[in-house]
């Protein structure tokens, strides 16, 4: 009877102090319930590996940034968002798409193949007027105002010819000793711009050797611009 | 087993000096003085931001019902009867206002559905991102799955720094309840802690 009547005194003094262990904690508590609580765990195993937990948890919410915290909860938001629908979710699209490539790994492969083809052409739709400008003679570049950038408006022939800018006016002969490294002859300039047109070798040479002496060239000290002359305006 | 390392994280809110000065405020309020009224809000804009985030959940709304709140406060200035603290009584305000709010949002998300061509460009790299964010933010993840009363309790007590018999006055509910209510969600939070404590 004596025991029963202990058993039960420890047990609600037990439920007691594991409800107030919060308060505990955050240092709330009257000093009648402080004192209960704190001899109850004193003995207790049960309650001091709770108020070990709540004291982590306590911690964490008490150090916890507030920017944080909004952050972290907006996303779990969109997560939740993302999850209710299964058609966008990333989980369940993961599933589908394992589950169709059993049978239909073309039909998916064909899907992303039209995705991307869609996306380059839409891209080069975007481009086709920058392409277009070179091709086109605009009326506009006719005029006396051009520069190296402007579209050409001779284009035969110009396959190893290059156009090649000076610094600080070198004497002709310097000029003469510069070309003939890359087995070149002027056969235009200098325009009033001080720009040379340059053929490298003969109509035989190819692309290859015209892009190893613009590169040469460019690495000379004396020669400021060196450019193939396709694609190029004039320069007056 | 006492807790001294806690000691340094005791939020000043509940100090006798902090409760005069409040108490002089929200008398200067109820007289009309506008410069104690704004001292006040700005005593109380941190500590309700963090409150009512912590039950509505919905941080696009807070300064709305923050400035709800302060509405009430200074309208009813005058009828604070200094029975219990200025922080019962403006915490009090606040938890009605972030529930309603909590229900309406509710409400709303479940209408919400807006889906645009751009979710085709999100990398396909399975669910494994979900979960890892989880890991690292357990306790965000643990306090979504408790209700707005409970997370109320929570965070009344572990930021709020109050007794429950405060939480009750608070919460107008009898202390029993506050109890039980700490009772289910510190269970729901020690499952959560234990699942992320096995999975490292």
């Amino acid at each position: 009877m004596l025991s029963t009547q202990i058993k039960l005194t420890n047990q609600s003094e037990h439920q007691k102090a594991w409800d107030l262990l919060p308060w505990y904690i955050n240092r709330s508590l009257g000093p009648v319930e402080h004192a209960i609580v704190k001899n109850h765990i004193r003995t207790c195993i049960t309650c001091r590996i709770e108020l070990n937990l709540q004291e982590r948890l306590f911690k964490k919410i008490q150090q916890t940034d507030l920017l944080q915290q909004v952050s972290h909860a907006s996303f779990a938001q969109l997560k939740k968002r993302i999850e209710t629908h299964p058609e966008v979710s990333i989980s369940n699209k993961c599933t589908v798409s394992n589950k169709d490539l059993i049978f239909f790994p073309f039909q998916l492969q064909f899907l992303g193949f039209v995705k991307y083809t869609a996306l380059a052409a839409s891209l080069l739709l975007l481009a086709a007027p920058f392409m277009l400008n070179s091709w086109v003679i605009q009326p506009e570049m006719e005029g006396a105002y051009r520069t190296l950038a402007n579209s050409s408006e001779s284009t035969d022939n110009t396959n190893n010819i290059v156009r090649i800018v000076f610094a600080d006016q070198p004497d002709s002969e310097q000029i003469e000793v510069i070309v003939n490294s890359v087995s070149g002859h002027i056969i235009k300039g200098p325009s009033p711009n001080g720009v040379y047109e340059v053929q490298i070798g003969n109509h035989q040479t190819d692309t290859q050797q015209v892009n190893d002496a613009i590169f040469r060239l460019r690495d000379h000290a004396s020669v400021i611009f060196a450019e193939l002359a396709q694609g190029l305006s004039v320069s007056e | 087993m006492e807790v001294p390392d806690l000691k340094m994280m005791q939020k000043p809110f509940s100090s006798q000096e902090q409760q005069a000065k409040e108490r002089h405020l929200i008398s200067e309020a109820a007289a009309g003085n506008g410069k104690a009224f704004e001292q006040l809000y700005q005593l109380y804009f941190n500590r309700l931001y963090q409150f009512i985030f912590r039950i509505n959940r919905h941080h696009d709304c807070i300064e709305e019902i923050i400035n709800d709140v302060m509405y009430v406060v200074w309208e009813k200035a005058a009828t604070y009867d200094q029975t219990c603290r200025p922080s019962t009584w403006i915490l009090g305000i606040a938890y009605l206002k972030s529930l309603k709010s909590a229900k309406k949002n509710t409400k709303r998300e479940d209408e919400s559905v807006e889906f645009n061509d751009e979710l085709d460009y999100f990398p396909d790299r399975g669910a494994r991102w979900v979960s890892q964010v989880e890991d690292s933010n357990w306790l965000e993840a643990a306090l979504e799955k408790l209700s707005a009363e409970q997370r109320a309790v929570v965070e009344m007590t572990y930021f709020q720094g109050l007794h429950y018999s405060e939480i009750s006055e608070i919460m107008q509910c009898p202390e029993n309840t506050v109890k039980t209510r700490m009772f289910h969600a510190r269970k729901i939070l020690a499952k959560f802690f234990l699942e992320l404590n096995s999975r490292s």
